[in-house]
């Protein structure tokens, strides 16, 4: 299935595209996704604890399963106000 | 009244803007580019947002500080882009009948956006450009 991914701030910087595509098998989860984005992007893997990821505009855990056209988020921890 | 925004704002219109509720105290907070950051003369900074997760959070910070500390309505307007130093943030404005429950609501607001709100900011400095990293109150 297809899931689109987006990176902000400075994982954006890191990976070099704000967003991209990522096919990954039925029934995925975001921990899945996770370590196929450290392999294509291997700056990211040094990130590893602290990686905050949203799941269609929410915050999610690792263990949530994906499906076919979810929108994923993964950021740095936040520093607005 | 939730926004996010490039432009600057007015205090007293949105200060206005909550008045004809009939309250007695609206407290408001107005954060500030600051001119220095570890030692380091800040030139400006540039905010980033994801924008539909920011306005969710945002929207649900205001409807928990209102169940949670009774106050009559919150605004909270937060800009993003290239902003210069003393340039105005963000700001909070809290509609309350007294000034107690206005302190602490406003109080719950800023420290939620700092914890939960998917904004970043990054540091423009003779030295290099710096992400603000974990904000600790």
């Amino acid at each position: 299935m297809k899931i689109r991914v987006l990176y902000f701030a400075y994982y954006k910087e890191l990976v070099g595209k704000s967003e991209e595509e990522i096919h990954i098998e039925n029934d995925s989860t975001l921990e899945n996704l996770l370590e196929i984005v450290k392999k294509l992007h291997k700056p990211l893997k040094e990130e590893s604890g602290r990686i905050i990821i949203a799941v269609n505009n929410e915050y999610a855990k690792g263990e949530t399963r994906l499906k076919e056209g979810d929108l994923i988020a993964f950021f740095p921890p936040v520093s607005g106000g | 009244m939730i926004e996010i925004t490039r432009e600057d704002f007015s205090v007293d219109e949105i200060v206005e803007g909550l008045q004809p509720r009939g309250v007695g105290a609206v407290l408001t907070f107005v954060g500030i580019v600051r001119g220095k950051s570890k030692g380091r003369a800040i030139e400006r900074i540039e905010v980033e947002v994801y924008r539909e997760m920011a306005l969710k959070q945002l929207e649900s910070i205001r409807y928990e500080t209102i169940k949670l500390f009774g106050v009559e309505d919150v605004a909270i307007i937060h800009r993003f882009g290239s902003l210069k130093v003393s340039d105005r943030i963000m700001v909070i404005a809290v509609a309350a009948k007294h000034r107690r429950e206005a302190f602490q609501a406003c109080r719950y607001v800023i420290e939620n956006i700092k914890k939960r709100v998917p904004i970043w900011k990054k540091e423009i400095t003779v030295e290099g450009d710096f992400w603000v990293e974990d904000v600790k109150p």
